[in-house]
């Protein structure tokens, strides 16, 4: 039986999807059948980080109403032949998710998965609701500052008092942190939230910290989950989160602020 | 083979009985004058308001401005009229001239400090969003004693917990946005920075505990205190937070 992931955070614009997008493709990488599946119904986004928004035939909603099987809905990804992504539909809205048609296709799933990913919208309604509500893991994305930092609480409070484990009276969900856009440099000049602050305010270990940097807005916009991109930086702290989640100790990266060399000290880096 | 009856008996000494003393929090029903109608709308509502504070909620009822309620009869029906509006009466406050009404109704008289009691007004934590649901309060060994509500921790924003009639223990923090109130004391074995309310029925005895103070706001039997910034000599400490004279005061536990 696979293991439910949720990517989630109340707050909307931190890196949800990025975060989903990176994770499936390292999870795959690393060997593990996965699929990464969209909750955001009505803006769906997740197939165009994936880059395969132009193979969405059927989606989430079409699979609920029984317009199609769930094998004719998984997009098989291009790169990874054990990775899959299921769509969130454009045209409906949330309203058109049940309990138990979410339940449905995530217990088939986790019998096909090794790893399901569930793509949280942003918010603590329906769609959100459902995204963590069946998880048995929690990636919860947030970005080193006040507002975001308060709705990861939130969101926290939520999955801790109303996910399936707690309404079943299982072990709780296992929660993880994963800061991004987080800039090392701004952290020492006291303008940005620390790593052991965010860690104190929520009360939960942060499982990786990703920084800010050009090369995950550009690998967005190209359809390229920045976890592929071996050069940057962001890509790195994806694979040593992934292998995180995986069990395994890997030591935290770029979050020391970057020495300079004379030259840039002296001309601008 | 002991017989069901000898169940009841004090094992240990044979006794049948034994007498304690207790303390009781109880809530002071002032009537201000006497309009029964009126009187019965407006405590429904109220009751309707906070069920799970006030909803059977044993009072005592204080007749100080109506000399006119000697008469039984009259006394009769208003006691009626708060019971339909579902609270329970439980005794009579003591007031020159009651004592024969009392006698004819069968209530016993309360003395009520009149100063030490203080108006119950602040919206009350009606909806329980615990985390695990709660389980009633067990009937202790002690007799008289309610066992407290204890729960892991966090206690994160938006959730808010009401241990009714008991002390609230959480181990853990208590999230900035959350609130933790009980009828007793309330102890957070971790970081404050919601809002505790202790005493919430009430007991102006009762205190806040907490390992590392940043609360937004705490109150003890409705006087509270909000807490822009908290200064710096119990900021993150330790305290102990009391009621003294009616005013809040908080001190740094010296462990």
């Amino acid at each position: 039986m696979g293991e439910i992931i949720v990517v989630t955070s109340g707050k909307g614009g931190v890196g949800k999807t990025t975060t989903s997008a990176s994770l499936a493709c390292g999870f795959a990488k690393r060997g593990k059948k996965t699929v990464v599946v969209d909750f955001d119904i009505g803006l769906r986004n997740l197939d165009l980080i994936m880059g395969c928004e132009r193979r969405v035939v059927y989606d989430f909603v079409n699979v609920i109403n029984g317009d199609c099987t769930l094998k004719q809905a998984l997009i098989k990804d291009k790169r990874f032949d054990n990775l899959a992504v299921l769509a969130a539909s454009q045209t409906k809205d949330k309203d058109a998710l049940t309990q138990e048609g979410v339940a449905k296709i995530i217990d088939d799933l986790k019998a096909e998965f090794d790893i399901v990913i569930c793509d949280s919208p942003a918010g603590i309604e329906r769609g959100a609701f459902f995204a963590m509500y069946f998880a048995d893991r929690a990636v919860v994305v947030v970005n080193p500052e006040v507002s975001s930092v308060r709705d990861s609480d939130r969101v926290l409070g939520i999955m801790a008092s109303k996910s399936r484990r707690a309404e079943q009276g299982l072990t709780a969900v296992k929660e993880h942190l994963l800061l991004t856009r987080y800039s090392a440099d701004r952290v020492e000049k006291g303008d940005m939230m620390s790593i052991a602050d965010v860690e104190e305010i929520l009360g939960v270990k942060v499982i990786g910290v990703i920084p800010e940097a050009p090369e995950v807005l550009s690998a967005s916009n190209s359809g390229v989950p920045v976890i592929l991109d071996e050069q940057a930086d962001a890509g790195l702290a994806y694979t040593d989160a992934v292998a995180r989640l995986l069990g395994e100790e890997r030591p935290m990266r770029f979050v020391e602020p970057k020495r300079k060399g004379f030259f840039q000290r002296m001309f601008g880096g | 083979m002991a017989r069901r009856g000898d169940l009841a008996t004090n094992a240990r000494d044979g006794a049948v009985f034994e007498l304690r003393s207790g303390q009781f929090s109880l809530m002071v029903l002032a009537i201000r004058h006497l309009d029964l109608l009126q009187l019965q709308t407006d405590l429904t509502d109220h009751v309707a308001s906070a069920p799970s504070l006030l909803r059977g909620a044993p009072v005592v009822l204080d007749l100080n401005p109506l000399s006119q309620l000697a008469d039984p009869g009259l006394l009769r029906e208003l006691i009626n009229r708060v019971e339909q509006a579902g609270l329970k009466v439980l005794a009579l406050a003591a007031n020159a001239g009651i004592e024969a009404a009392a006698k004819a109704l069968g209530l016993p008289i309360l003395g009520v400090d009149r100063k030490r009691t203080r108006l119950i007004d602040a919206e009350p934590v009606s909806e329980i969003e615990a985390l695990n649901p709660a389980p009633e309060p067990a009937p202790s060994e002690v007799s008289g004693l309610q066992s407290p509500l204890v729960l892991q921790g966090p206690i994160r924003g938006g959730q808010q917990v009401y241990a009714r009639g008991r002390d609230l223990i959480i181990t853990g923090a208590v999230s900035a946005g959350a609130e933790v109130a009980a009828d007793g004391c309330v102890h957070v074995y971790g970081r404050l920075s919601g809002k505790a309310l202790a005493g919430a029925a009430g007991d102006l005895r009762a205190r806040v505990y907490c390992l590392s103070f940043a609360a937004e706001l705490v109150s003890i039997a409705g006087n509270f205190k909000v807490f822009e910034s908290a200064s710096r000599e119990v900021a993150g400490k330790a305290v102990e937070i009391f009621l003294d004279d009616g005013r809040l005061e908080i001190r740094p536990l010296r462990i």
